[in-house]
């Protein structure tokens, strides 16, 4: 089988040279390299896929099972049938937990993409210091999510916090209280969401940007387009495949965004900010109501994965 | 004089997004070292003496000596293991699989990038039950390990991606020089290739160090507690004393990014390697 094998990289990369395929099929030593390699490489891939399984393919599994099911935290599992989800699709706080967290991952993924891309085309055109900035722009992708997310929820606080001093300075008072109220709570965990996303998304977005070919941008500014037709005429149409599927991940990891909620809210006022992964911790660990927990989970993960499906079939036919 | 307009405003934004983004950082510092009745009474002001006692209150959150140097040790081992597991399971992986014919190679590619889709919540109550029926909850070691393994589809793809680009010619060299195949992976290839695993193992270490919605679940009790989720508790129990959770978050917060400076190459080029598959 290795006899008929060329070289992979001709195959699946992009940038192999010719002259690199001709010198390895004249000498054909890559025989004897392919040969005894595939045997290595059916050996160090079990423990790739037996862990994956263990990890990922049986919990799922396991969820779907334990969704079918009561279970409190002990014991065998006790079969419900279709309960949970009965349960789910007639209970209130379902419904809205649903409700702000698509609201929540879609307002989230927008703002990121929006300013990912702003900043990423102030950078490409060489602003001044975009150097230091490329580098402070990527903090709050650093920190631990629990800290900044700490800070943050103290800022918001009426009078003592950074925010409200900051805007009573400016003359825009002090006594803003947005996360005691169940009508704002969820505006605060929105600028958290973005402000630690965007640095990740600036960075993708601006490797994008930079593999345009400069000839292509200037050749628009010989022809007398100004800086903003450039970015529109030229830049957009060649990033949106990039933009799409940064979209779509970022919606994806909001969704599933524990952290930054967990840690400013902790779901409250009242539930209000209470996105699914929070509602679900919240059903199984701290009610102990396991089965509908993951009936929460399975319903997440299917919303998910259409979103995935989506997001990943529109970048490729725009890539076309 | 348009085009002057629209350079001015790009500008303001830059310099506007780079405040936004170091207020935290400016403020968890300067609040850190101050005295709490300062932080109410004048906030702002850059002429204080600095108050370090905050940091040892911090240091004993809850009244536990040491507990924040307990939180570190335990995302040491996290963090630790999940980087081993993933790295030492994926890389070998993914050096080999590049000599499958290229149909296999992308079977195996598509396979393990289902892995990187699942989302988290789906896990994390089967890996409470099974951990628990197994008695590894609570062991910051056995939590590092579900962190590995979620971390090797990243892992595989990236480095996967790049020994595909690997000039055959060296490998070739080796086999010529009558090197065996295991020894010109140790001894050509994984020389040559730090600085890409250096910045797969960064995406890693980002993420198991940030993250608490696996470790909420598998570390409950407060000893075995990683950073992440020490620190939930921690603004709760110095509701009275901002000084101390603030000089608590800078210990937690100014590390990473003092190590993101210094590395900075490499997580910028992990990322722009396609860190989007995380």
């Amino acid at each position: 089988m290795s006899v008929k094998y060329e070289s992979p990289s001709k195959e699946v990369s992009t940038s192999s040279t010719q002259g690199r395929n001709l010198f390895s099929r004249k000498k054909k030593p890559q025989i004897g390299l392919n040969a005894i390699n595939i045997k290595s490489a059916r050996i160090t891939l079990i423990p790739v896929f037996v862990l994956l399984f263990v990890f990922l393919a049986l919990p799922m599994i396991n969820s779907v099972k334990l969704s079918f099911s009561r279970w409190g935290g002990l014991g065998p599992l006790e079969p419900v049938g279709f309960d949970n989800y009965k349960f789910l699709f007639s209970d209130t706080q379902m419904r809205y937990s649903s409700r702000i967290t698509i609201f929540y991952a879609f307002t989230v993924a927008f703002f990121v993409v929006a300013i990912g891309t702003l900043l990423a085309a102030a950078v490409s055109a060489n602003v001044r210091g975009h150097k230091a900035m490329k580098l402070i722009w990527f903090f709050p992708g650093i920190a631990p999510p629990t800290a900044v997310a700490i800070f943050w929820s103290s800022g918001f606080q009426p009078e003592s916090g950074v925010v409200n001093i900051l805007l009573g300075k400016i003359g825009l008072g002090s006594d803003h209280a947005w996360l005691a109220s169940s009508d704002t709570a969820l505006l605060p965990v929105i600028f958290v969401g973005v402000w630690s996303a965007v640095g990740f998304a600036f960075l993708v977005i601006l490797g994008a940007v930079e593999q345009i070919p400069v000839s292509l941008r200037e050749a628009a500014l010989v022809d007398g387009a100004n800086m903003r037709q450039q970015f529109t005429k030229i830049t957009l149409p060649l990033i949106r495949p990039i933009l799409m599927t940064i979209f779509t991940l970022e919606i994806i990891w909001t969704f599933n965004g524990f952290t930054v909620v967990w840690a400013m809210t902790t779901g409250g006022p009242s539930d209000s900010t209470s996105i699914l992964p929070i509602l679900a911790y919240k059903e199984a660990f701290r009610y102990g109501r396991f089965g509908t927990a993951a009936a929460m989970a399975v319903i997440t993960g299917i919303f998910l994965m259409v979103v995935g499906t989506i997001g990943i079939r529109l970048s490729r036919s725009e890539q076309q | 004089m348009r085009a002057l307009i629209n350079k001015f405003f790009a500008q303001l934004g830059v310099w506007g997004w780079t405040a936004l983004v170091l207020i935290p950082f400016f403020f968890i510092m300067l609040f850190g070292t101050k005295d709490t009745s300062d932080i109410y009474g004048r906030p702002l002001n850059l002429v204080y003496k600095p108050q370090w006692s905050n940091f040892s209150s911090a240091w004993n959150v809850g009244g536990v000596n040491g507990a924040i140097g307990h939180w570190f040790i335990n995302t040491g081992i996290l963090v630790t293991t999940a980087l081993f597991v993933s790295l030492v399971i994926a890389v070998p992986a993914a050096y080999f699989t590049i000599f499958l014919p290229p149909k296999a190679n992308r079977r195996v590619m598509v396979t393990v990038l289902s892995g990187t889709v699942v989302p988290t919540i789906l896990l994390v109550i089967p890996y409470f039950k099974a951990y628990n029926q197994y008695h590894m909850l609570n062991k910051p070691i056995f939590a590092g390990l579900a962190y590995g393994v979620l971390a090797i589809p990243t892992t595989f793809l990236l480095m996967n991606r790049f020994f595909l680009d690997f000039p055959r010619e060296v490998l070739e060299a080796g086999l010529l020089d009558g090197l065996s195949n295991s020894k010109i992976f140790r001894k050509l290839v994984l020389p040559l290739s730090v600085g890409q695993i250096v910045s797969v193992g960064i995406l890693t270490l980002i993420w198991a160090w940030g993250d608490s919605q696996i470790a909420i679940v598998l570390l409950q009790s407060q000893e075995s507690q990683p950073i992440s989720v020490g620190m939930l508790s921690f603004a709760a129990d110095f509701t009275t004393n901002l000084g101390a959770t603030f000089a608590g978050l800078t210990m937690a917060a100014i590390p990473p990014v003092i190590l993101y400076i210094i590395l900075s190459k490499y997580v910028t080029k992990g990322i722009a390697l396609g860190g989007i598959t995380k």
